[in-house]
Formats: structure tokens, sequence, C-alpha cells
């Protein structure tokens, strides 16, 4: 059984509240144009039964981390017990091509610091038995976080693909996902609200 | 503006032109250093000595554009790091090397070094390290990441600017150096000659971009139409379906920036294939070649600003997609 490590993002559970976003914000006392974490909100389904949908989405800490493999410098690195991928800021020389192979926008450039930065699953507080911050600050138990194989024990939904969520073959993410119980369901094609009015929405 | 110029990736835009320019500028050179092989010219070599002259001014412009685009360009030497797996590590010692082995090629021109085979035979490796410099530029953008980049007709694109702008700029430096230090008279039937040849690459130069041009946007234009498809328009893309919708997205950029779309088509390709189509009207004429030098240099000009036009159409279509 592999021992990797993920999120678990329930959308019937999140609520939008951007706890999580705040939380991991403050906890590594980001600016404020960085957000490891970010709260994408979008509509889903067709009237009158449309859903209000909200996705809490950080690193994939996926098995084949397109990062990682670009990296010029071997800022990242993916760790053997959890699989979580971790970038080194002090061995970054700001190149930025992590910011392009990555089809998932996970990591961000800070002009201040003159580094990429990104999330890297609380892997200090996940050595010392706890939570990353952003699910243990979770009001609702939307987001969960532990090895991926376990996830299909303790979640009501579980799986792969989120509506616009990049291609999973391209890096295997090890996010995964409950879609909402009364709304559309992964293997029935989704109504969405247009992309323009989900991007303003999402900022 | 600046917010703009950064999203257009500026320092990289420049990076590439130069030194794709100067990749194709040592490829003349070379050539002309092989040509006269058996039959030495002292005039000819003194138009191909000044020529080499720019290589290394042209290559350290680029390498300097891109360390401007690191957060910390104190340390850039640490992306000689990754060889063994990333393409943008293999790219920098390429061209690393590319820079040290024209500086070699430079000095072995400019101190007339009588050994005339080891200079050639620097400069055949020059020039594959050079090919493979710009082969390793283009891996660096074949990612699945940027859908929108990762395409086989960025080969066509990359390579047409280097077979453009290259000569170009050597023709440029002929057309300086012709009277000034080398003799009108002497010079005047090589510099014909060097037009005519112009002319040729020009024109192959032109058809490769415009051939490279029409197979990007048909393939963004074909992720347009398949995100436009009522039968998928409005629903959730799932899997291989968001990478259309990413190339969509960037159709969708190359479509809102149609002055710099027609820039490019007219300037970076129509201005090479009508200097060329000029240059073999004008010689069949003997027309003076003060005229064509003027032509040439207008020509320089106006292509760098096309070529420039295409490099930052191509770095915005490749927005983040999610």
């Amino acid at each position: 059984m592999s021992e990797q490590k993920g999120f678990h993002a329930d959308m019937e559970k999140c609520i939008g509240c951007k706890c999580c976003e705040a939380a991991c914000a403050d906890f590594y006392r980001m600016p404020p144009e960085i957000r490891w974490r970010k709260v994408r909100s979008f509509e889903m389904g067709e009237f009158p039964t449309a859903l209000r949908v909200h996705l809490s989405l950080a690193c994939n800490h996926c098995e084949d981390p397109a990062c990682m493999k670009g990296c010029p410098v071997e800022a990242y690195t993916k760790r053997g017990k959890d699989g979580l991928v971790i970038h080194d800021p002090t061995a970054c020389i700001g190149c930025q091509y992590c910011t392009f192979t990555c089809p998932y926008g996970v990591p961000q450039f800070d002009p201040e610091q003159g580094v990429v930065s990104k999330c890297n699953g609380c892997y200090q507080r996940v050595d010392e038995g706890q939570l990353p911050r952003c699910v243990e600050s979770c009001l609702t138990g939307a987001l969960t976080f532990g090895e991926v194989d376990l996830h299909a024990a303790k979640q009501r939904q579980v799986v792969t693909e989120a509506p616009g969520f990049p291609d999973t073959s391209i890096t295997r993410p090890s996010t995964r996902f409950a879609w909402p119980k009364k709304g559309p369901q992964p293997d029935h094609q989704v109504n969405i609200a247009p992309p323009a009015a989900v991007h303003k929405e999402g900022k | 503006m600046m917010e703009w110029l950064h999203e257009a990736q500026y320092s990289l835009v420049l990076f590439t032109l130069f030194t794709q320019m100067s990749v194709g500028a040592f490829w003349v050179l070379l050539v002309s250093d092989f040509h006269k092989r058996k039959a030495p010219n002292a005039v000819y070599d003194a138009f191909t000595r000044v020529g080499t002259y720019i290589l290394v001014p042209l290559t350290a412009l680029g390498l300097l554009f891109s360390t401007t685009h690191l957060g910390r360009p104190q340390y850039a030497w640490r992306a000689l790091k990754h060889i063994d797996s990333s393409w943008l590590s293999r790219e920098i010692w390429a061209f690393s090397l590319f820079f040290a082995l024209i500086a070699l090629y430079t000095y072995l021109w400019h101190r007339r070094v009588k050994d005339s085979e080891f200079r050639r035979h620097v400069g055949i490796i020059t020039g594959l390290v050079g090919i493979l410099a710009i082969a390793s530029q283009i891996m660096v953008y074949q990612i699945p990441g940027r859908p929108a980049w990762n395409h086989a007709s960025s080969f066509v694109l990359f390579g047409a600017t280097g077979l453009i702008l290259g000569p170009l700029a050597v023709a440029a430096v002929y057309s300086f150096v012709w009277g000034r230090f080398i003799d009108l008279k002497e010079g005047e039937p090589i510099v014909r000659r060097s037009h005519r040849r112009l002319g040729i690459t020009l024109f192959a130069g032109a058809g490769a971009y415009a051939i490279g041009t029409a197979w990007r946007m048909s393939f963004l234009a074909a992720g347009g139409a398949a995100a436009a498809d009522p039968r998928i328009a409005g629903k959730a893309a799932f899997g291989p379906e968001t990478v259309k919708s990413a190339v969509a997205i960037g159709y969708q950029i190359v479509q809102d920036h149609s002055l710099m779309t027609n820039l490019h088509l007219l300037l970076g390709i129509g201005v090479p294939a009508l200097l060329a189509v000029g240059l073999w009207a004008l010689h069949r004429k003997d027309a003076s070649l003060k005229l064509c030098n003027a032509l040439i240099a207008a020509g320089l000009v106006l292509t760098v600003v096309g070529a420039l036009a295409e490099r930052a159409l191509f770095y915005l279509s490749g927005r983040p997609w999610f």
C-alpha cells in the first residue's frame, strides 16, 4: 500500500468561508498576493437545481510532480515517507519555471523575496503528528488530510476529478474530491458558469 | 504597461530572440568560412572576421536578459545543477558552452591564427552546440502544464527566427563595414554575392516562419473550436477536455491581440519575404548598393519588431489555465 498523503476536499461540506485560506496565510505570514491555498467558487447544474459550489485547493503533492522535474536547481524534493512535495526557498533562484510546468498554478512567484513558494503540506506539523493548518482550521470538516488510499474508508465519496481541474494524467495529483450529494455527479456532463464569471468570483 | 511586459515575459522574449539571432548569424559566418576554404580571399576574410565581432555581444545580451527574468540572478549559476532531468538546466549549459565557443572562434579570427583548419573545427563544434542550444530552448516549452506552448510548431518558429534574423544581422554588419573598413571597389562583388544569398535565405526563412505560424494558429484554433462546440459549451471540462480549454484560452488571447498578430504577419514574415524579392530585383538591375544596404538595415529593424510581436504573443498565449 502506498503511503502517499494528500488532501480530500468535500464540495458538499465546503461553505466557502475561506478559513483554510486565511489560516494558511496567517500561519506562514504570507504577503497578501500569495495564497498557497485558494477557494474557488462556481455554479454547477441547471436551474432550478443549480448549486453554488466551493472547491478548496492547494498543492496536490502529485505522484509525478512536474514542478520537481523541471526545476533547474533541485529546489523541490518529494518525501519518500509520505510523498509530500517540498520546496526549498533557499535553493530557489526565482526562475519561475515551476509556475509554467505545474498545470494547477500551485507555485507562486513572490517578487519581494525573488523566489517561488508553495504549500508544503505543513510537513513539520505532520511530522509531529498534527494536521496541516488549513485542515485544522476547517469549520465544517470539508477539508481532510491523510493517506490517499485510506480516504475511501473514511469519506463518503473519493474521486480524482473536479470541474475544470486540469487533466490528472499529467502529474497524477494526490488530492481527492467528494461532489455535492444533490448536484450532478462525476459520471455526467455538468453545466457550469462561464469561466469569466467564475474568474471574477474567484478574485 | 510594466504588468503587461511581465505577462508577456519580455526578458524571455529578448533572451530567445537574441540567442536565436546569434546562432543564425554564426551559421552564416561558418558557411562563409568554409566557402572560401579552397580559394582564400583576403577581402572575403575581412568581411567574415568583422562579422564575427557581433556574435559575443549578441549572445551576451541574450544571456543578460535571461538573468533579468530571475528573482535572484546572483545565484543564476545554480541553474546548471539539474542537467539530468531539467531542460532549463540543459538550455543554460548549452548556451554557456556556445558563448565560450563563439568567444574562442571570434578570437581565432581576430588574431588571424594561421591554422584555419583548427578554427573551422572549432566552428563546426560551435555550430552544433548552437543547434543543440536552440533545441533545448524549444524543449523548455514542450510542457503539458502549458498546453498552448506544448506543440511541435515551436521547433519551426524558433528555428525560422534564427534563419531570418541571423543572416539579416550579418548582412547589416557587412553593409556597415563596406566602404568604412573595406575598400568600396574590392568589396562590392562580395557584398552583391552576399545579398543574393541573403535573399534566398530570407525567402526560405519567411516560408518556414509562415508555415510555423499557420501550424500554430491551426492548433490553437482547433482548441478554440472544440471549446465552442455547442455540445460542451457551458459544460465543465474534465480530464483531457481541460487541455482543449487551455488551448482555447491561448487562441482567445491571440485573437484579443490582433495588432500584434498583424505586426508578426506583416513585419515578421512579410518584410523578409519582400526584402528577398526586392534584393533579387535590385541586383538584377545592378542597382545602387547603398540603396540595398539601406533596405537591409530597415528590413532588420522591422523584422525584429515583427519577431518581438510573435514571441510576446507566444508567451501571452500560454497563460495559466487553472
